[in-house]
Parts: structure tokens; sequence; C-alpha cells
């Protein structure tokens, strides 16, 4: 009984060293990179090893962030991954092959679910909100060049 | 960098200048106590806040629901023409009173508990209140259970039915978790006011005020401290962020 547990061993082993070699002997360029689209900004938040590495981590983190203590920082944040590697007006979604997500996701038989709620592409903000940011971004300009004093202002001047 | 010093600025403004402030916040723009809600990306919310809404029923229009829509298109809150299990994160109610006839006419939210029922009662810790008193639902870590629609005294829940697609990007959305109003949380953190308090001014009918409870000087602290305002079903003694007039 003995013996034959410790030939199963030496097969096991045999088997598992084989295996290992020959793994060992697959470079990186024998392994076909997913085709993505070109990111809008010229570098990552972090080194791509990295972001390959751990991108889920970071974003979990900020998503916890965002939600519970309303810290919007961009670095680590989905909405801001979409939007740089995401390409404006594109037809694709996230599902398709070609969906900067979904290429690697779908090589690696991963599935994710952040796209159930979350926007896949960039852009999609109603018009009521383009013009309510823009309206507050010209308040707080005038506010500060009122505060600063550099250049005097309409706000400045009836102040 | 260029964000960090406009920042700098702007707080700088306000720590030396807190009358001058005050005094032009009540003035008829909207404009400076918005500035004055403006908060760092970074710095997290605190309790040195709480954000609330009046609402003057006597100046809600009847058949107005420029609210509502404002609401629905800021979030992409879409309707499958289902009205019955369409998701509804603000809603115009009417009152007849019975003796009179007198009608009245109020918009009806997520009324922002202090002690909210939703909280208690979730499972899964996914209904919360942020420090800054606006209640919120974690649809990360929603189950759908929809105990918190049940808890609500105002109805003011809804649970996604359908597949959600295009979403709006600051407002995801999607089948299986329980959503309601978030008081427009995306816009009061970059220091704006909620979409249907701004749809309401913009109609010139003024009835509603968003600002902070916490500052004696806000626009709606001096308007409670004048005029009081009641909360809706105060017996059930929830201390709610939102308050109404003329009710």
């Amino acid at each position: 009984m003995l013996q034959l547990q410790q030939l199963m061993h030496k097969t096991i082993l045999a088997i598992l060293g084989s295996a290992f070699l020959t793994l060992s002997s697959v470079t990186l360029a024998d392994i076909s990179m997913p085709d993505v689209a070109k990111p809008k900004g010229e570098k990552c938040v972090a080194p791509t090893d990295e972001m390959r590495a751990s991108h889920f981590e970071k974003i979990l983190h900020q998503r916890d962030k965002t939600m519970h203590q309303g810290i919007r920082t961009k670095p680590h944040s989905l909405k801001e991954c979409i939007n740089c590697h995401v390409p404006e007006n594109t037809t694709v979604r996230f599902g398709d092959d070609k969906h900067f997500c979904s290429a690697c996701h779908i090589q690696t038989a991963v599935n994710i679910d952040c796209f159930q709620c979350h926007a896949d592409r960039p852009g999609n903000i109603p018009e009521i909100h383009k013009k309510a940011m823009a309206a507050l971004e010209t308040n707080l300009k005038a506010e500060d060049t009122a505060t600063t004093g550099t250049e005097p202002s309409a706000t400045g001047a009836t102040q | 960098m260029k964000e960090m010093t406009v920042n700098f600025s702007r707080r700088h403004f306000f720590e030396k200048s807190a009358t001058a402030v005050a005094g032009l916040s009540i003035a008829p723009g909207v404009f400076l106590s918005q500035v004055a809600q403006a908060k760092p990306a970074d710095q997290a919310v605190t309790i040195e806040k709480r954000w609330g809404m009046l609402i003057d029923a006597a100046k809600c229009a009847t058949g107005c629901n420029d609210c509502v829509t404002a609401c629905h298109e800021e979030n992409g809150v879409t309707s499958h023409g289902r009205p019955e299990t369409d998701a509804q994160w603000i809603r115009k109610v009417k009152l007849r009173d019975k003796a009179t006839n007198h009608v009245i006419s109020l918009p009806m939210m997520c009324q922002h508990c202090e002690t909210a029922p939703c909280v208690y009662v979730c499972p899964t810790g996914a209904s919360f209140k942020r420090a800054d008193g606006i209640v919120l639902v974690d649809k990360h870590i929603c189950i759908g259970c929809r105990y918190c629609m049940m808890a609500c005294p105002y109805k003011a829940r809804s649970f996604v039915h359908e597949t959600v697609t295009d979403q709006v990007e600051y407002s995801p959305r999607g089948k299986g978790t329980v959503e309601s109003c978030t008081l427009c949380v995306h816009r009061v953190d970059e220091g704006g006011t909620p979409a249907c308090v701004e749809a309401c001014n913009k109609a010139e009918h003024g009835a509603m005020i968003f600002g902070d409870l916490k500052d004696p000087n806000s626009a709606i602290s001096i308007e409670l401290e004048k005029h009081g305002g009641k909360q809706i079903r105060a017996d059930l003694k929830l201390n709610t962020g939102v308050r109404y007039q003329g009710i």
C-alpha cells in the first residue's frame, strides 16, 4: 500500500514537472494580447504592470471612499478609467471584444458586473447637468477673481 | 495643481469674510450660498454640515411637474411605460382638504431622515446615511430585498425591475437594486444645488430652498427660524432633513 502511494506521488511530481517545463518555455510574445483602443491620456495613473495586476483593488478602494465619504478625486475613479480608455461617441459597448474592459476580461474569462449599473462609455451627460455645471463653474471663477483681486471684474466692482 | 489653488483661494475667502457671505447669501440669487457649499474633492464629508430642503407648498404650483422632470432627466431615470413599476425618485402629491376643498400640491421624495427607518432595517448595510445627513443606497452591497421600501413611511424608494442601459455617467443604476433621491449628491459634493430646486427656481416658483441646516446663516436656516417648517409624519420622530411650509 505504502509503495503504491509513493509511486503515485512520483508520477504526479513527474507530470507537474513536465507541465512546468512546457509552460516556462512560453514567452509573452506567444500570447496574443487583446486589441484595444488607444487611451486619450498620455500616461496611466500607475505603471502598466501594476495596473494589470491590481486595477480592481484601486477601483474598489476608491468606490467605497466616493460612495460613503463623498471623496471624488479622479485618479482611481471608474468614471475616469472609462473617460480615458473608451473613446467618446463610440458604438462599442461592454461585452464587445473591442471594449477596453471586455477585451481582457473575455480573454481571461473574468466576469465583472460594474457595467450592469455604471456607464460603459463616456459622455452620457444630460443637458440639464451640463448647463448647471457650466453656470456653477462661471460663478466659482467670478468668486475667485473677486477674492484674489488680481483682475477687477463685474462682481468685484459691485462689492 | 490648478484645482488645488482654486480651492485654496475659495476657502481662504470664506475664512476671511464669513460675515459678508452671510449677508449676501440671503440676497435674491442663490449664487453665493452655492459657493459656500463647495468642498475640495479629496476631503471626506463631515458632520459639520447637514443638508436639508425646505418646501413651501403654498408656492408649489398645482399641475407643475418641473422638479420631477428635472430630477429624472438629471439622473437618467427613464420610464418603461409601466407606471406601477417604473422608478420614481420624486413625485408630485395633491392634497385636498375635504372640509374646505382647499387643494395644495407638493413634491414628495426621500426626506433624508436623521434616524432613517430604511437604514435601520437594511440587512446588508447598503442603506446608509452619510456624515452630512444624505441618505443613500450603496448599490454595490444592495441585494434588492426591499425591506427599506417597506420601512419608508414616505414611499420614497423604488426597485429597479428591468435592465438599465445608457446610464448617465455620474448616476449608476441597475436592475435588482433599490434607489431613491440622492439629494443630487454628485452636484452637492461639487458645490451645486439639486436639480429639482434649480428647476423650481427656473420656473420662478421658488418653492424649494436647499442648504445647510447646521449653518445658522444659510438661506434655509434663516427661513426656518423666521417662519418655521413642518415635518411630514412628525409623530415618527425621524428628524427629517426635508421640511415643509403651508401644509
